[in-house]
């Protein structure tokens, strides 16, 4: 009877394991969708914790939020410690999220969906899409630094969401919703940092 | 400190923008440097406020 226990376990555990073998076969292409898609919420994760951060020192000069300034900066801080530790865990068992052969960056993403070749794509990022990440600094970080200045401060942080909101949805209207998303969470620490930098300005007048 | 956060934001970004095989321990050291330099802010702004 113990015989026959071990066979039928056996014979459970090799069709589990032609199974599985036959499924991630099939499912080769998915897991492979599923894995560059890891990856890209892995460096909009890092993303995101530096936005943090950034709002955080942002929201320090605005007098309704500046107790919520810290929060926010220790939020951003334990993201990015915590994705960077699990992305060095990964890449030890050969699974590295960021970075690694197949890594899939954002600015490759931008490169590599229009371009056709490795070469030409690394081309293309020196010509255009590292003057367009300029540019976009500057037509984010010129109206965080014109509302933050000229806005009136009490009311301030609608007016940054409003400002933010449109920038968003101008950006999935241009790009599309996955791809306007990753150039808004591009764009958005920049407009913050103008905004930082126009309240920096705006208190050294006061002061002096 | 403002320093210390952006030097691990540049370490961040060198390791999203440029991938390689020193890709992840760039990552961690520019995460933990700025997650570091964050805390100590963050800890910094509390005692201000």
């Amino acid at each position: 009877v113990s015989g026959d226990k071990a066979l039928l376990g056996l014979t459970g555990l090799a069709s589990v394991a032609s199974a599985y073998a036959m499924l991630t076969m099939q499912l080769q292409p998915l897991v492979q969708t599923f894995q560059n898609l890891a990856k890209q919420i892995f460096v909009l994760g890092i993303w995101i914790g530096v936005l943090f951060i950034v709002s955080g020192l942002v929201v320090r000069y605005i007098p309704d939020l500046s107790a919520s300034s810290p929060k926010l900066i220790r939020g951003g801080a334990y993201l990015l410690v915590g994705l960077a530790v699990l992305n060095l865990l990964f890449s030890a068992f050969g699974i590295p999220l960021m970075g690694g052969p197949t890594g899939g960056t954002v600015m490759q993403l931008l490169a590599s969906s229009v371009a056709p070749s490795i070469y030409a794509s690394q081309l293309l990022l020196m010509i255009i899409v590292i003057p367009l990440f300029l540019g976009v600094f500057m037509l984010s970080f010129g109206p965080g630094f014109l509302v933050g200045y000229f806005g009136n401060v009490p009311t301030l942080h609608k007016y940054h969401l409003i400002v933010l909101g449109i920038m968003l949805l101008m950006c999935m209207a241009i790009f599309g919703t996955a791809l306007g998303f990753i150039i808004w969470m591009l764009l958005a620490p920049y407009y913050l940092l103008g905004a930082c930098v126009a309240y920096m300005v705006r208190r050294g007048a006061e002061l002096a | 400190l403002l320093i210390g956060l952006a030097i691990g934001v540049i370490l961040l970004v060198i390791a999203t923008a440029f991938p390689s095989t020193m890709a992840p321990y760039l990552a961690l050291a520019g995460g933990i440097i700025a997650g570091g330099t964050a805390l100590a802010l963050a800890k910094r702004i509390e005692e201000e406020l």
